[in-house]
């Protein structure tokens, strides 16, 4: 007989000993339709909240402890050492100042408090920028240059919040296995000494790079990074339409949304599609008192071409 | 008949449950509460990291809620049902040779959290740093260059000002 403890304990006995009774409650008609309700009560808040389309190890991260949230940034350190091993820093110490300020203002109207958000302009004329667990996000020099206005260099950094506030990197490892979640695997990971423990946080680290420098990420990860990207810059008064009309001039311009190897990256057009729909759905637009903050921006970007 | 009431007292109970008012707490810095489900729906107040407030109903991006005498939208994005965490400095996690095993869960507690901070070992992160794959002291660059969370807030606020006079 299995061992219960605590009231799940008191209450199994319970029903043993009722099912042992000759007089058994639960082949009462009755008293089944009753436990039926009970159960089908039971059930119905989480039905209602939508929380059975969530995985167990997504159920398990929200409440994710220090321990985890640790790991979550030593990992993302590796990550962004690795970035900045393949990409240098700008040296326009103002602009790295005007990018700091403007990604941690929106970082701390974003959902992750207990994070540190960094922020940095790396030295390539490229347009890119790249999140690393944790919240590490860097923006290339050719990406701020693309932008027309403050509301779109705030598209782009919050668009790289969501990734890091999400958590997207972490779940494209699929290193769970056994345990509840990617996060917890992590954990474990970095808080082993064991070789095999240390090589599974080497290939962990690899893997990220992949996502970022190569496969991307995945089709819905993207959009949702989208998605947040936009409500968030609404909800900071800026103009909510400038993710939407960064992309619209720069993403087919961009090789890494249209090339071969990047069949799971969303293309210029879904990305589009998706955002105009958003924008329907929530009733916004670009409004005279939306923010764009051109002249700041101009000021602070105009300088270091 | 003693089950029988057992079971409809429950019932009774369950009904009575998703009545019951539910807390939300404010993630963010600040969160807006509009008069509609819409980022540009008037702003009937502006309620601050931490506050909490009553859920009234929910839809896929925006939650319903009370607040003190005031009903309105906030956005989903930033409310929780617990309180907003602490700030979590890895520096303040001191690094230990202190093995764990597989398949254990390390829970959050000041006594092994400090087991789950190591990363990548010194002498791995400096091979890599040695070998160019890696740069952690340009890590450490970003990290002094950060800005202090009243300066950045500032720094929008001030751009609003701005904005609503242009």
């Amino acid at each position: 007989m299995k061992a219960h403890v605590g009231w799940v304990g008191r209450v199994v006995g319970w029903v043993e000993e009722r099912k042992r009774n000759a007089k058994s409650w639960v082949y009462q008609p009755s008293l089944r339709f009753l436990l039926a309700v009970v159960v089908l009560l039971a059930a119905a808040p989480a039905l209602a909240a939508g929380d059975t389309r969530l995985r167990l190890h997504q159920l398990v991260e929200n409440q994710t402890g220090e321990a985890d949230v640790v790991a979550e940034v030593r990992f993302g350190e590796d990550v962004a050492a690795r970035i900045l091993g393949r990409e240098k820093l700008s040296a326009d110490t103002n602009l790295q100042r005007y990018v700091s300020l403007l990604g941690t203002a929106l970082a701390l109207h974003a959902d992750r408090p207990e994070l540190s958000f960094y922020f940095a302009v790396l030295d390539d004329a490229a347009v890119n920028a790249y999140s690393a667990p944790g919240g590490f996000v860097f923006i290339t020099l050719g990406a701020v240059r693309a932008a027309q206005d403050e509301a779109e260099l705030a598209a782009v950094l919050t668009h790289e919040i969501a990734h890091v506030s999400r958590r997207h990197i972490v779940h494209e490892l699929n290193i769970h296995g056994a345990e509840q979640s990617d996060l917890s695997a992590l954990t474990r990971f970095l808080g082993a000494s064991a070789d095999t423990a240390r090589v599974a946080l080497a290939q962990a680290v690899d893997k990220a790079l992949d996502v970022l420098f190569d496969t991307g990420y995945n089709v819905q990860q993207e959009l949702e990074a989208d998605r947040v990207a936009t409500l968030l810059l609404a909800e900071t008064g800026y103009d909510p339409t400038a993710l939407q009309r960064f992309l619209a001039r720069v993403e087919p311009a961009d090789h890494r949304a249209d090339s071969a190897g990047m069949k799971t990256h969303p293309g210029a057009g879904q990305r589009d599609a998706a955002l105009r729909q958003l924008l329907a759905e929530e009733k916004l637009s670009a409004l005279p008192n939306n923010s764009t903050q051109q002249t700041r921006f101009e000021a602070h970007v105009k300088t270091s071409r | 008949m003693t089950t029988k009431k057992l079971l409809l007292a429950t019932c009774l109970l369950l009904l009575c449950g998703p009545a019951a008012a539910q807390t939300l707490y404010v993630q963010s810095l600040k969160a807006k509460l509009h008069a509609e489900p819409s980022s540009q729906s008037p702003q009937i107040a502006i309620l601050d990291k931490g506050e909490a407030v009553e859920l009234v109903e929910k839809n896929e991006r925006w939650i319903k809620v009370t607040h003190g005498q005031q009903t309105g939208w906030i956005s989903s994005l930033v409310l929780a049902g617990q309180p907003p965490a602490k700030k979590i400095s890895v520096m303040d996690a001191p690094v230990e040779e202190d093995a764990a095993k597989p398949g254990a869960r390390l829970r959050a507690s000041s006594n092994n959290t400090a087991a789950a901070t190591r990363g990548l070992r010194d002498d791995t992160r400096a091979r890599m740093s040695e070998e160019g794959q890696a740069d952690y002291h340009a890590l450490e660059t970003v990290k002094s260059q950060a800005v202090s969370e009243p300066d950045a807030a500032e720094f929008l606020s001030r751009g609003a000002k701005q904005g609503q006079t242009q």
